[in-house]
Parts: C-alpha cells; sequence; structure tokens
C-alpha cells in the first residue's frame, strides 16, 4: 500500500479541470469497490476557507481523474457516482490537501443540495464552455426546462395569450437558472478575494517575472516549455522585452531563459518552481 | 486613472460616430445614436491608428491625431446643425413597471459583478493572453513586433495569429499608450463596453418594433444571462464584439440603413475572422432577402441598395483586405482543408446547442419562439429577413462544425460554444419580437 501511495503521489495529473502538476499525498482509500451512491464527505476543520485542492482517483485500468475544489469553512460533499471512472474497483483515491477528515459513505438527500450549491471554478485559460450543476443527480438544464414547462402551463391557466405565457414561463425559468449561475460567478469572486484577487496558478510565476523585469532590461529572454496557460501568461506580461521565440530556431540567441529546470545555467532568479536563468551562449 | 481613460477614450471615438452619423442624416439623439456612434469611432479609430501605425507613426501620436481628427469634425457637425440636432428618446417616456425593475435588476448583477471583475483581475484567458492582448502590447512596444512579411514577429505572431485582425489590439494598445502601464481594466473592458452596446441595441430595437419597453428589457436581460457571457464581457476576447456589431448591422439593414450597415460590416471583418468569412454572407443574403419582400422597389433600386452595401463595407475595410492580400496573410487560421462529414458531429452539434450547461435551455426557447411566432414572422418582412439571415448563419455555422476542419473545436467544446454565443442575440431579437409583436392587442 506504501509502494502504491509513493506512486501516486508522483503522479502528474493533467486534465480539463487542473492545469498544472499536483501532488496527491493524502490517500483516503485503496482497492475501492464503489457503489450508486457514493458520496465523498471531507471535513476541514482548522484548515483555512478558498484553498484549492484536489480530489483524485485512479481507476481499475489506471486512469487517472480529478476534480478540483477549493476549502470551506465547514465540510464539503461529492458526490462520487456518475464521475467519470467512478465504477468498479478503484485503485487509489486521495487529495492534495492534509490535515482533513475524508470518508466515503452513502449519500443522502442532503448531500445533493450542498453538491449544487458548490462553486465551479472558470480555470484559467478556458472561457470556452460552463461546467453543468446537477440537482438531485439531475441537469439543472432538464430542471429549468421543467419549470418552464410547469409556470408556461400555470400562466396558460390565467392568460389567453399563447405567445406572452411562453415567454413569461421562459423568462420565469431563466431568471432562476441565471440565478444558479450568478452565485457562481460571486462565489468565484469571493473565493479570490480571500486570495487578494491573485490567479492561484500565476502566483509564482507573476512573482518572477515582475522581479525578472529590470534584471533582463534590454537584453533579451526566452523560454522553455511551462505548463499550459502559463505559457501564455509568461509571453504576454514580458510582450514589451525583447523576445526570441523557440519556434523560429532564436531560442540560442536569447540572454535570459524563465524555466522550471535550471540544470547547470547561472540562477538569477527564483519563484517556486519558476526559475531566471543567464543562458550559456558559449 | 483606468477609468478617466476609458471615458476618454471612448468620448473622442463617440464625437468621431456622431460626425458620421450626422453626415449620415441622424438629426436626433438618443442612448442608442450614442451606442451607434461610439461603436463606428472605435471602428475608424482602431483603423486609421492601424494605418498609422504600419507607416511608422507610434500609437500615441496616432491617438492624438484622431483625436484631433474627431474634434474638428465634431465641432463642424456642431456649427452646421446648430437648432436642428435634439435629444429625443422615447425609451425614458412613461412610468417604470415592477417588470421591468426585476428584469434591470437581472441586467445589473451582470454589469456589478463585470466591474468587480475589470477592476480587480489580470487578463487570464489564453486568447487574450495572445491573439488580442499579448499582440498589442508587441505593437505598442515595437520590439517583437515587425509589418515584414519575412520577419518572425510579423505581426505580433510569435503571440497569437497573424490572420486575426487588429481591433482588439490596437484599441487597448491604445489605452496602454494613455495609462502607461497596461492593466486588466484598460485590456478587457472592451468586451464590457461591447456588451452594452448589445444590450442597448437589443432594448431599442425591440421597443422601436413594438412599443413595449418591458419587451426590450426582457431581451436584454436573456442575452446577458446567457452562462458564458458575463465571463466574455470579461474575458478579453472578440466573441462580443461580434455579438454587437452584427446585431447593428441586421439592425441598420432593416431600416434601411445601407451605408451604415456597411460600416459595422466593415468593424465585423475587422473584429474576427469570421465576420468576412461567416457574417458578410449572411447579412447580404438577409438584405436580398429584404429587398425582395419589399413592394415598390423596382430591380434598379433592389441592385443600388445592394451595391451601395457592399461597397461601403468593401471601402471601409479595404485597407484591412489589402493588407491582408498584398503581404500573403490568410483570410483565416491555416488548418485542415478537407470537406466532408465527420460521422457523429450532428450530434456533437445538437448537443452543444441543446444540452449544454452553456447555453441552458436558450436554444430550446429560441426554436419554440420561433415556431409558436412563425405567422407573425411571416406576416412581417422585417422578421422573415432576420430570420433568412440567421438560419443562413447558423446553417453555415452546422456546415463548418460538421464537415470542415474546424471539426474538432466542436469535438473539445474549444469554440462551439462561443460561435454560438456570437449569434444568440440575432435569434433572441427574433424570438422576442415572434413573440411580442402584436399591435392590435397591446400587451
Amino acid at each position: 500500500m506504501i509502494r502504491c501511495s509513493l506512486s501516486f503521489l508522483l503522479l502528474l495529473l493533467t486534465t480539463l479541470a487542473v492545469a498544472q502538476n499536483v501532488a496527491i499525498n493524502n490517500i483516503i482509500a485503496t482497492d475501492y469497490q464503489t457503489t450508486e451512491d457514493d458520496v465523498l464527505e471531507i471535513e476541514f476543520g482548522d484548515i483555512l476557507p478558498n484553498l484549492p485542492f484536489i480530489i483524485a482517483w485512479i481507476d481499475q485500468d489506471n486512469k487517472q481523474y480529478a476534480l478540483q475544489f477549493v476549502t470551506t469553512d465547514d465540510k464539503l460533499i461529492v458526490p462520487l457516482n456518475g464521475q467519470k471512472g467512478w465504477n468498479g474497483k478503484i485503485g487509489l483515491i486521495g487529495l492534495s490537501i492534509n490535515n482533513v477528515s475524508a470518508t466515503i459513505r452513502p449519500s443522502q438527500f442532503g448531500d445533493y443540495l450542498r453538491d449544487f450549491m458548490v462553486a465551479h471554478p472558470m480555470t484559467p485559460g478556458s472561457v470556452n464552455f460552463t461546467w453543468s450543476f446537477l440537482f438531485l443527480g439531475y441537469p439543472f438544464t432538464w430542471i429549468t426546462l421543467g419549470i418552464m414547462g410547469v409556470f408556461w402551463l400555470l400562466l396558460s391557466l390565467k392568460m389567453s395569450k399563447v405567445r406572452i405565457t411562453f415567454l413569461l414561463s421562459f423568462l420565469i425559468a431563466w431568471s432562476i437558472f441565471d440565478l444558479r449561475n450568478a452565485k457562481n460567478r460571486w462565489d468565484i469572486m469571493t473565493y479570490l478575494e480571500g486570495q487578494e484577487y491573485q490567479i492561484d496558478i500565476f502566483k509564482d510565476l507573476d512573482s518572477l517575472l515582475q522581479k525578472a523585469r529590470p534584471i533582463i532590461g534590454e537584453e533579451s529572454w526566452t523560454k522553455e516549455p511551462l505548463s499550459g496557460v502559463l505559457n501564455s501568461y509568461c509571453t504576454y506580461q514580458l510582450a514589451d522585452l525583447p523576445y526570441k521565440p523557440p519556434r523560429d530556431g532564436l531560442a540560442k540567441e536569447a540572454d535570459f531563459i524563465i524555466t522550471t529546470t535550471p540544470r547547470n545555467r547561472k540562477v538569477e532568479l527564483q519563484e517556486g518552481r519558476y526559475f531566471l536563468v543567464r543562458a550559456n551562449k558559449n | 486613472m483606468t477609468l478617466i481613460v476609458l471615458i476618454l477614450h471612448i468620448i473622442i471615438d463617440t464625437l468621431f460616430g456622431l460626425y458620421v452619423l450626422n453626415r449620415l442624416k441622424e438629426k436626433h439623439l438618443s442612448l442608442f445614436v450614442l451606442v451607434q456612434a461610439a461603436a463606428i469611432g472605435m471602428f475608424v479609430e482602431t483603423l486609421f491608428i492601424g494605418i498609422l501605425s504600419y507607416l511608422g507613426v507610434s500609437i500615441l501620436i496616432g491617438f492624438i491625431s484622431f483625436s484631433i481628427l474627431s474634434i474638428a469634425a465634431f465641432s463642424l457637425m456642431i456649427k452646421q446643425s446648430v437648432g436642428s440636432l435634439k435629444w429625443q428618446d422615447t425609451l425614458f417616456h412613461g412610468r417604470i413597471q415592477i417588470g421591468e425593475v426585476l428584469l434591470l435588476a437581472v441586467i445589473t448583477e451582470k454589469l456589478a459583478w463585470s466591474i468587480l471583475n475589470l477592476a480587480k483581475l489580470p487578463v487570464f484567458f489564453d486568447d487574450a493572453l495572445n491573439h488580442w492582448s499579448g499582440r498589442g502590447r508587441a505593437l505598442l512596444s515595437g520590439v517583437n513586433w515587425s509589418w515584414d512579411p519575412t520577419s518572425p514577429y510579423f505581426m505580433g505572431k510569435v503571440f497569437g495569429h497573424e490572420e486575426y485582425p487588429l481591433f482588439l489590439s490596437i484599441w487597448r494598445a491604445t489605452n496602454t499608450a494613455l495609462l502607461g502601464t497596461p492593466n486588466g481594466a484598460s485590456e478587457r473592458a472592451d468586451g464590457f463596453i461591447m456588451a452594452v452596446f448589445v444590450g442597448v441595441t437589443v432594448l431599442y430595437w425591440i421597443h422601436q418594433v413594438t412599443g413595449k419597453r418591458w419587451l426590450g428589457i426582457a431581451g436584454g436581460a436573456i442575452i446577458l444571462s446567457l452562462p458564458l457571457q458575463a465571463w466574455h464581457m470579461t474575458a478579453g476576447y472578440a466573441e462580443i464584439f461580434i455579438q454587437a456589431y452584427l446585431i447593428l448591422a441586421f439592425w441598420a439593414i432593416m431600416n434601411n440603413r445601407f451605408v451604415l450597415a456597411g460600416i459595422f460590416t466593415a468593424a465585423l471583418i475587422w473584429s474576427k475572422n469570421e465576420g468576412l468569412v461567416l457574417f458578410v454572407p449572411c447579412l447580404l443574403f438577409s438584405l436580398g432577402f429584404r429587398l425582395l419582400l419589399t413592394p415598390g422597389l423596382n430591380l434598379l433600386e433592389k441592385v443600388k441598395s445592394i451595391l451601395i452595401y457592399t461597397f461601403t463595407w468593401l471601402l471601409a475595410i479595404s485597407p484591412w483586405l489589402l493588407f491582408k492580400l498584398t503581404h500573403g496573410i490568410g483570410f483565416t487560421i491555416p488548418g485542415n482543408q478537407d470537406i466532408g462529414y465527420v460521422e457523429g458531429a450532428f450530434s456533437l452539434f445538437y448537443k452543444a446547442m441543446f444540452a449544454a450547461p452553456s447555453s441552458g435551455i436558450l436554444w430550446i426557447f429560441l426554436l419554440l419562439a420561433i415556431a409558436l411566432g412563425s405567422r407573425q414572422i411571416f406576416q412581417n418582412k422585417e422578421l422573415l429577413s432576420i430570420l433568412s439571415g440567421a438560419i443562413i448563419v447558423l446553417l453555415m455555422m452546422l456546415f463548418v462544425f460538421t464537415c470542415t476542419g474546424a471539426y474538432p473545436f466542436l469535438e473539445n467544446q474549444m469554440t462551439i460554444h462561443r460561435s454560438l454565443l456570437q449569434i444568440a442575440p440575432v435569434f433572441v431579437i427574433l424570438a422576442v419580437l415572434a413573440l411580442g409583436q402584436s399591435k392590435q392587442s397591446p400587451i
């Protein structure tokens, strides 16, 4: 089991929800036989709210799955049934956060309401679609369609104008749908307020780039591949300093390199796992 | 300081736009006229600065030149129109109803959230970092930018696609030139401004046709409540630009303002590549259909209207199109050129429209609304013309996503929901007009 945990610790998770490498070092269960009403209950105890963390698991085919959440000041209940890869026997499930109490247990009615209210963060880098909210296990979109149908029926009993009752019933259902989305947006802002409006995955890199700017000065820079949107963030932040792009073979002319692997080059700056190193031109 | 710069920037653009509208015989002022003016001014200003930049003039000098031009043109307009230019806005007549207050509350929430987002957060979505703001920064600084097609820095292509037009990049670079340093608000506020244009256009258009203000506010609330809309109001992408100029172009066509429609179409092309590839054909079709249905016009008059529209947008956007042609820049980004239906694509398209949280039940409502209001649509040449254009653009989108190299963007959902977002306002206007238009029996 220890060997299994360690190997999982070294896994690099890259999913739609998680655009960076994360260590899963709090193992909740191994060789777990899933059921149709599994939920994961996490009590955070003294841990501060609004810290991002990952729930991850490996299915019987060794495929990895992950969900991203933030800590709360109470507890978090996540329905596992219906999640990708949650069926059959689960090799291992764990968290990227320690000192919490986490158990898998059968679901209760209140769990679905809690899950419905949980914030769905927007992943930096991608603003191409929004996530689905589930209410009692059903997509909220279909629930709003039902609400619209009910109101159309009710309004039709009171009013004879079919087209206007149709529009009004849509407006009511659409407003309810919108309320849930609005709550999500404000939840995300509240979370970011707790982070002093800094985007988690940019923090270290941002700090490095600010300090790197005067060091690079009028010399040139390039970067070695970073993770996902961090590449774009890096080039964007230093777009006004002479850049030697890797793709045209110009990178070898650069004076400085932004990287996560400094190797044997002179480190000028380090912030977290990011380095500004001087290029070995000779 | 950022707010002052943004307001100053918009005022300069609006003054120029008012001059253009005045030359096009607009004699009244209203909130909607101001929106049209600002939309025209933003387009002309960025194209003007783009041309000057190509000629070696800095962004800041370009903006100062445009400001002088704009103020001079506005002063000339005022001098020529003394006494004849009046504020005339029927929208604000009458007491506000409780239903309108509720709908306005829905809209206000989006605006408040967006303002907080703009004020507090940096640019953090990919395309904004690369294509729109990244290239804007490079253009402003000049160090990672070249107008020479042989340079690796040509059109800022080390940051984003060289094929993408420069409207957003130049408007943001101008903000930065005025501010000294860029920030999250100066590089994303344009999406918010465009969303206001969308809301005001929808509100005025529906009110203009139906005479019912609450229906207009409802139309605006429906669009602004799309789950992706608030995000895109602040994401720094071009989708809301497309929304705004598309419905402005449609409105102008339906109101026989063909030169104005041409200007808005040119702005559409200057916003994003699909402006030319997808939306020009749909607007042309819609215009043709409208003229076909207009009684009392002979063939010559119909051809003349189409020529005026086509000549205007071609002329207005010609610097960009000529630049593209002479510098070997494609009209779309390079990709898989194969044409042919991809197995299972219709099903994915269906799911994206009707069973995805990004649009919720909107498209189900829209199609049912059009079906329910079909009698009204077929009795009204304007609605029928909008419908014809809307169907064309939807069919073109269906073809692009299911039968071309764009299929992966349907499969991985990278652009399908954004594309649906672009055309949603046209369908919402159509649906609300079809449901709410009934002059014989006021609601």
